[in-house]
């Protein structure tokens, strides 16, 4: 009977250590860096940049990255670094026994800090197309307004020539005339200047010239249909009162215009915010090649695309209302 | 003062004024009639070079004005003109109306300017409205003020294109009135108007215009009261 006490005692043991170390081989990671020796296992944790906290299996750990984890017990684990303004970031990872393993995490920094750290960038970027679309226009107000009356005088040759521009201008991608400037006109002016070489153009020169070329096309355009809103007998008034076709312009038809002008004005302004971005084709750095920039840098293009788009936004915006406040203003004016 | 010889005018081939010939002596004021389209306003506009003649010439004292070397604009400072429809510049005041040719075409000082086109608006009775804005007053007002800023210029000759036949009846009259005290004054005037009452009782002289002739001319009580012409007994018959 002894014999037989001794070999239950001995089998209840041998089943409790059993079941012990089942137990704790199956409790998420608890003794692991205490339980060292042989068949324990060396894990470092690395992380682009330093500093996160590592959590295994849900727990935080109290270390700091970089560290390494002496005597882990075999089994897989679930690390994980956390840190401010940086996403979590979670792996799996099995250890045998006697392993020497290393595990690295490059964690995203946060939407909201990346665009924060990305605005002053963007910002500049849209200063250079605040600056590049207020020089084309003012630029294209200027030959926009010869070239619209230039248009609706007499002569034929310079209607022919006016309108020859503005259909040019109006009728070909904006992308072609840059490419036109900035990539065809170095080769002539080469030979016109007798150089065995092309005369490279400076980006910003090529593209203020694009654009207001394009832009004066277009402002013809809103010039001339401008003034021939303009009833015929305000021309034949001032010139049966002796004023000459330049006066009666400048005194009578143009102040008159003006009213049916400025809208579509405000209009091209917005069309040229949004046009002078294909520039950035020639590697000028206004908003759009800045947002290309900084995704070859950061591979965030969803973060960087959309901000670049609100930035727009924010541009354009005050000047949509502008324009229909304006339209508003004006055509009660004219029931006045 | 005025005389046109052989006038003609073709738009493309339409053949619009086929031979005018007339004389307007200084002071004398002319009616002219006629059915719509028979080339009244464009013989208008050819005397002060608003349109150019295709053929013949035109004589404003002894200078002829369809000559190419004439200066257009000096011709036109001598000739008034008043439209259908007054084109009174919208965008400026009245007063600026009648005083902005003056300034710029004859290069006469501000005050200058402004002090006559306050006379000229006393000469209308309309001293009050100089602040207005055109579109502020009526048909009526608007076309004294047109009268007024032709006559700003000091022209020797005052044209008038059918001057109220887009007002209001009760309008009428005050228009009438101003041209009326014009004639009085001494002023060479060509009217187009279909106002029978004033040309029997301020025109010295009426024509009757039909497909781009002078079909018949007279004073006022031979064409009203005895036409010879056919055309002008049906077309009288038609209006009166
Ligand atoms: N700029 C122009 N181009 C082409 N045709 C014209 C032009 N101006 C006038 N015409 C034509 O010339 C003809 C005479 O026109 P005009 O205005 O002189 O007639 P009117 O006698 O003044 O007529 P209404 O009494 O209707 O004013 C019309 O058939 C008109 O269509
Ligand atoms: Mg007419």
């Amino acid at each position: 009977m002894n014999h037989m006490m001794r070999i239950c005692s001995i089998l209840l043991r041998v089943v409790a250590v059993l079941s012990l170390v089942l137990f704790l081989s199956l409790l998420p990671g608890s003794s692991m860096s205490n339980a060292a020796g042989a068949g324990s296992a060396r894990l470092s944790v690395t992380s682009t940049p330093e500093g996160a906290e590592v959590w295994i299996n849900g727990e935080n750990t109290g270390f700091i990255t970089p560290h390494t984890f002496d005597g882990m017990r075999p089994g897989t684990y679930k690390v994980e670094v956390r840190m401010r303004d940086y996403r979590p970031e979670a792996r799996s990872i099995s250890l045998d026994p006697g392993d020497d393993r290393s595990i690295s995490f490059y964690p995203a920094i946060r939407s909201h800090i990346f665009i924060l750290g990305i605005i002053p960038a963007l910002l500049t970027g849209a200063l250079m197309t605040l600056l590049l679309t207020v020089i084309a226009v003012g630029d294209g107000i200027i030959i926009g307004t010869l070239v619209g009356i230039g248009r609706v005088v007499h002569n034929r040759i310079s209607r022919a020539i006016c309108g020859a521009y503005v259909d040019f201008f109006r009728g070909t991608p904006l992308l072609v005339q840059i490419f036109m400037i900035h990539f065809g006109l170095p080769p002539i002016l080469g030979r016109l200047l007798n150089r065995p070489e092309p005369v490279p153009l400076d980006p910003f020169f090529s593209a203020i010239l694009a654009l207001s070329i394009n832009s004066g096309a277009y402002v013809a355009e809103i010039v001339r249909a401008g003034i021939q809103s303009i009833d015929r007998g305000q021309m034949e008034a001032a010139r049966s009162l002796g004023m000459t076709y330049g006066q009666a312009m400048r005194l009578v038809i143009l102040p008159q215009a003006m009213k049916r002008i400025i809208p579509p004005l405000g209009n091209e302004f917005i069309a040229m915010l949004k046009d002078s971005s294909l520039v950035s084709i020639i590697g000028m750095e206004e908003l759009v090649r800045k947002g290309q920039i900084i995704v070859t840098r950061s591979y965030r293009p969803e973060d960087t695309w959309f901000t670049v788009g609100v930035v727009f936004l924010f541009m354009t915006l005050p000047f949509t209302r502008l324009v229909a406040y304006l339209e508003r203003r004006l055509r009660t004016g004219d029931q006045a | 003062m005025i005389r046109l010889e052989n006038i003609h005018k073709r738009f493309g081939h339409l053949h619009v004024l086929r031979g005018i010939s007339a004389m307007v002596s200084q002071g004398e004021v002319v009616c002219v009639i006629g059915p719509s389209g028979s080339g009244k306003s464009t013989l208008l506009r050819c005397i002060n070079l608003l349109e150019r003649p295709s053929a013949g010439r035109i004589f404003i004292g002894e200078r002829e004005i369809t000559d190419h070397a004439v200066n257009v604009n000096e011709v036109r400072r001598e000739i008034g003109m008043v439209f259908q429809h007054f084109h009174l510049f919208p965008h400026r005041k009245v007063i600026d109306n009648i005083a902005m040719a003056p300034i710029h075409v004859r290069r006469m000082s501000k005050e200058k300017a402004y002090a006559k086109a306050m006379a000229l608006l006393e000469r209308v009775g309309l001293t009050s409205k100089a602040n207005a804005y055109p579109d502020q007053l009526s048909g009526g007002q608007q076309q004294r003020v047109a009268i007024a800023r032709a006559l700003a210029m000091e022209p020797k000759v005052m044209l008038f294109d059918e001057p109220t036949s887009a007002l209001d009846p009760e309008m009428i009259q005050e228009v009438l009135d101003v041209m009326k005290n014009l004639a009085t004054e001494g002023m060479t005037m060509i009217v187009v108007t279909h106002e029978m009452g004033f040309a029997r009782e301020v025109g010295d002289r009426v024509i009757f215009m039909d497909d781009g002739v002078i079909v018949e001319e007279g004073s006022p009580e031979e064409i009203f009261s005895n036409p010879k012409n056919e055309r002008t007994k049906s077309f009288l018959s038609k209006i009166l």
